[in-house]
């Protein structure tokens, strides 16, 4: 698969937004502004943006819950100022304020979230079957974390994505580690991929710090679930150098993490690494850089004074509204 | 009695073939599984030493697992990083302590790595995958037993294995990288997903050979008419135009036609510029080298590449061996 | 006597059980480090054999706990919020409550589900849950729910030595709770109440975190009415009597949960009340509960869940 420039530049672009809006999100929780928790996403932040800026818009995407899913809201084309006034308890949010973490955007093919991880796997098989009913080539795409992959929801969800030939594509962002437990606590194989070819599923395993790896595979699936050719199971390595939650304790198997190793891993920053082969293929110039990174900046500015400017969610008039449907 | 060497490459068989050319997924367990397969053939020849590469998914260690063997095992003592130079350095080290051989367990690519720095020591490489030119599709138990007698008797690769060419790619005059089997110039301006099964991409193909059986971008050359005397030599194709064209299968289950502009015998030691840049080089089916606009970057066959066992030479010395022993009774 | 936090109190019991017993173990996700730090540092003391790292996989927790307790095991099992509990509901309650009872009362199951519970974080609809009327409606299930470190010492004893499931709920607000724990062993045994401020006006029934509240509600009382506030410190078993001899006293009585209200545990002990003591009632019993509603994230979480202006205002109008 190949990208044009402007689909090149498309990527960095949306990734330095989501970059952005990762850091904003941090300062507004460490400030008291953000409500609930916040799962940092920095450096971890190319699989979701890879995976989601080339998706049609018709395309159903379940956000991963790192970063709580800006990355791959970001990409596929939300305004992110109404989730992040969302998550501030705004009225103005994509829920109302109503449920902070979470996200709808159904113009988007954003359908909702779980903050029960594991839901994706089977919420995923009634998208995937209304998708196929549908007719007109929409594919599904779920994305998620390896220490989600363990939930037996995944089992029941592939084998039937896989026995009725739905159109989805599951994408997981594999970082090595689950809150506090590491990957080699969690499984006795490395390459979930194969969790997923025992299924008859086809599965690849990328890089996730390579975002246009990622696009290019997650591209290959989608053209797939499109084409009526079933499920697809794509795996990007990623990492996470931050703790599980701004403010949680950054351990891991009963021991402070090693961060002689954090360090190691922020080696493979996708951001600066995409960055440099764009300047040296001559995709984009210095000057260019600085622009994106000024728009972006812009963009999460007016997104904080949109949401700090907006009413907080206190009519409690709406949880009857709210309830039923007529 | 010498050692024996083994470089598992974990990431071999995962790539985006899966997706497009219905490859199918080699897990790091069935790799494992192998391994001991190999272990308990070099054991049985009474083999005391095997180096194995450490890798970050920790095939050697699980393959060890709950194995009775006699041998002893020693982990190379590197850092692994899970990138390619890991088994290059392995190999290299291997070749300093002067292995009998060294065991591959990977695809071209892996191979590709390791032949690098292997310098004369001889390969004996299992395929773990569906796009391979190069490494064998043999059972683990047999790779162990060619292995053994390659150790036991202490063999050189001039008595044993067959050397096989390979292509060097140089930046102006420094040697930068090595292929086995082809060098593809495509107009891609990255790695992305590093495979290359993309016949509108390609400039020209470069092989080390022609012969039949290949797949992958390599098999375009078995695809033409040429003498069956040169089948065996290098071959430098450009593609696009022209009035011919052949069927070749470009990747598992892609048969795709070609359209060839002209060919060529590749003269062993000639020198021969890439004239397209931007452009990106996969090597032995993978995207790896970005050539940049003022970039003067060359390709040249070289006739000693790695030694590769000969399998069937190995195996009827590795039977008079263990005749020999039996009747010693040295073994039982 | 030191000054230990719930979550420390917690900790201490299960490394004294742990140490006491070794049929007991431990297993949960990430119980080696503990958001709530509930069990960390337990694992560099029992090692990784009883003190075990899972999965993300609730379901394969709560069932290893099943077949290990058959084979006379104590399992802990560490859902880590309560609301995780669906994802494993087959097993925490159908299959351990009535495991005993189904097959002829012969084989009993001592386990212990552990997760912390509740709201008041904003942290929204699935994090917030107190799921213990959906429990006290699966009968063969004990369950436990301390309000302060010393309870929450004790109580967690009983329910490791208890032979019977137990779901133990620790309150999430309650973590940075201190209170002075005995240097030696003490068990709080399940189904004691215990009235936590004497009073002659109106008994009112709270546990866990409500206990917090009404305990403030009856300080911020005093003075203008006598609260007698009783915490049933364990819901199954109930402390009946203890709260009935309050209600004789009284004759008035508000009950707070932060359960939803319909078909609440505030309801069901309502209906006892009445059952046992009706003529004794002076006035219609009050609850305060969360109100029929799922728990809102964010800023309207309080006009879902029980508020001390509520409590006081329950207070005040069942006195009238
Ligand atoms: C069913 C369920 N169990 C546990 C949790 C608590 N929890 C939230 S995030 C998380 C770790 C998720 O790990 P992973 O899927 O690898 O994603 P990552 O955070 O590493 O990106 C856990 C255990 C939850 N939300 N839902
Ligand atoms: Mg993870």
């Amino acid at each position: 698969m190949k990208f044009s420039k402007k689909d090149l530049i498309k990527l960095y672009t949306n990734l330095v937004r989501a970059r952005t809006f990762d850091m904003l999100c941090t300062r507004l929780l460490a400030e008291g502004k953000f409500v609930s928790f916040y799962h940092e996403g920095a450096w971890g932040d190319a699989a979701g943006v890879g995976t989601a800026t080339f998706l049609r818009k018709d395309d159903i995407l379940y956000p991963h819950h790192r970063a709580h899913g800006f990355p791959h809201m970001i990409g596929k084309g939300v305004d992110p100022k109404y989730y992040l006034a969302e998550h501030c308890g705004r009225a103005t949010g994509c829920c109302s304020g109503v449920g902070t973490v979470h996200a709808l955007f159904e113009e988007y093919g954003i359908l909702g979230q779980s903050a029960i991880l594991g839901a994706q796997f089977t919420v995923s098989v009634g998208w995937g079957l209304a998708a196929k009913k549908n007719g007109t080539g929409q594919v599904v795409v779920a994305s998620f974390g390896d220490g989600t992959l363990a939930r037996g929801t995944w089992h029941e969800g592939a084998n039937v994505a896989v026995l009725w030939k739905l159109p989805i594509v599951y994408v997981l962002e594999n970082n090595g580690i689950a809150q506090y437990v590491s990957l080699e606590k969690a499984y006795p194989l490395k390459d979930m991929a194969s969790l997923a070819a025992g299924y008859g599923m086809p599965a690849v395993v990328v890089d996730g710090q390579d975002i246009v790896a990622v696009a290019e595979a997650v591209g290959e699936a989608v053209k797939r679930a499109r084409q009526g050719k079933g499920p697809t199971f794509v795996e990007c390595k990623t990492i996470r150098v931050t703790s599980h939650g701004y403010g949680s304790p950054h351990m891991v198997d009963g021991e402070q993490r090693d961060m002689n190793m954090v360090e190691e891993l922020k080696k493979r920053e996708p951001l600066s690494m995409y960055e440099k082969n764009l300047l040296k293929q001559g995709i984009i110039t210095k000057e260019d850089i600085e622009e994106i990174a000024k728009a972006a900046k812009e963009e999460a500015a007016a997104a904080e004074k949109f949401a700090m400017e907006s009413p907080i969610q206190e009519d409690a008039s709406i949880l009857d509204q709210y309830l039923y449907a007529e | 009695m010498r050692s024996v060497g083994i470089i598992a490459n974990p990431g071999s068989g995962k790539d985006i073939r899966r997706l497009i050319a219905c490859g199918s997924v080699f897990d790091n367990n069935e790799k494992a599984n192998i391994l001991k397969r190999v272990f308990l053939a070099l054991d049985s020849f009474g083999i005391e030493k095997v180096v194995i590469m450490p890798d970050i998914y920790g095939i050697g260690y699980h393959a060890l697992e709950d194995l009775d063997v006699h041998l002893s095992t020693v982990f190379l003592d590197m850092a692994v990083e899970g990138i390619q130079d890991d088994s290059t350095r392995a190999a290299q080290i291997m070749a300093d302590m002067d292995v009998a051989c060294i065991i591959t367990l990977g695809g071209d690519g892996t191979n590709r790595v390791v032949a690098k720095s292997c310098g004369d020591t001889p390969l004996l490489p299992i395929s773990t995958g569906t796009n391979n030119v190069f490494p064998l599709m043999i059972e683990g138990t047999i790779a162990g037993m060619a292995a053994g007698a390659v150790a036991a008797l202490s063999l050189k690769g001039e008595d044993i294995a067959i050397r096989k060419p390979r292509l060097e790619i140089y930046d102006d005059t420094t040697l930068i990288d090595v292929a086995l089997v082809d060098v593809v110039v495509s107009d891609h301006c990255f790695a992305g997903c590093r495979a290359n099964c993309d016949e509108t991409s390609v400039y020209e193909i470069y092989l080390t050979n022609s012969e039949p059986g290949h797949i992958g971008f390599s098999a375009v050359g078995a695809a033409l008419t040429v003498a069956d005397a040169d089948r065996g030599r290098g071959m430098h194709i450009s593609v696009g135009g022209g009035n011919e064209r052949v069927l070749a299968p470009i990747a598992p289950g892609m048969m795709r036609w070609i359209p060839i502009r002209s060919y060529q015998i590749l003269e062993p030691h000639k020198s021969l510029p890439i004239k397209f840049a931007p452009s990106f080089l996969s090597l032995d089916g993978e995207r790896e080298i970005d050539i940049g606009k003022d970039e003067k970057i060359s390709i040249l066959l070289n006739e000693a590449g790695p030694y590769v066992v000969d399998i069937q030479k190995a195996l009827l010395m590795a039977r008079d061996y263990v005749n020999r022993l039996d009747k010693l009774s040295d073994l039982t | 006597m030191r000054l230990l936090q719930y979550n420390e109190a917690i900790n201490e019991a299960l490394s004294e059980e742990l140490a006491r017993d070794e049929k007991v173990f431990l297993l949960g996700e990430g119980v080696g480090v503990s958001s709530l730090a509930t069990t960390r540092g337990l694992v560099q003391k029992f090692g990784p054999d009883r003190v075990i790292d899972t999965p993300i996989a609730e379901a394969a927790i709560t069932g290893c706990a099943i077949g290990a307790a058959t084979m006379g095991y104590r399992p802990i099992a560490d859902l880590m919020y309560s609301d995780f509990l669906y994802t494993a509901a087959d097993d925490v309650l159908i299959r351990a409550p009535q495991w005993r009872f189904l097959h002829g009362g012969r084989q009993s199951l001592p386990i212990v589900f552990i997760a912390g519970s509740g709201g008041y974080r904003k942290v929204g609809p699935e994090h917030s849950h107190s799921p213990h009327s959906i429990m006290l409606h699966h009968p063969g299930l004990k369950v436990v729910v301390p309000s302060t470190p010393y309870d929450a010492k004790g109580l967690l004893k009983a329910s490791i030595r208890d032979d019977n499931p137990v779901f133990y709920m620790f309150h999430k607000a309650l973590i940075g709770m201190k209170e002075d724990i005995p240097e030696e062993e003490y068990i709080i045994p399940l189904g004691q109440a215990k009235v936590r401020r004497e009073g002659t006006d109106v008994t009112v029934v709270a546990a866990s975190y409500m206990n917090y509240l009404a305990i403030q509600a009856a300080d911020k009382l005093k003075g203008e009415i006598s609260v007698e506030v009783i915490d049933p410190r364990t819901l199954e078993p109930l402390d009946l009597d203890t709260i009935l001899k309050s209600v004789i006293k009284t004759g008035r009585v508000v009950i707070v949960d932060e359960d939803t209200e319909r078909c609440g545990f505030a309801g069901e002990l309502m209906a006892q009340i009445m059952e046992h003591a009706f003529d004794e009632l002076d006035a219609p019993i009050k609850r305060v509960c969360a109100a029929n509603y799922p728990i809102p994230s964010g800023f309207l979480e309080k006009f879902v869940l029980p508020q001390p202006a509520q409590i006081l205002a329950a207070i005040r109008e069942v006195v009238k």
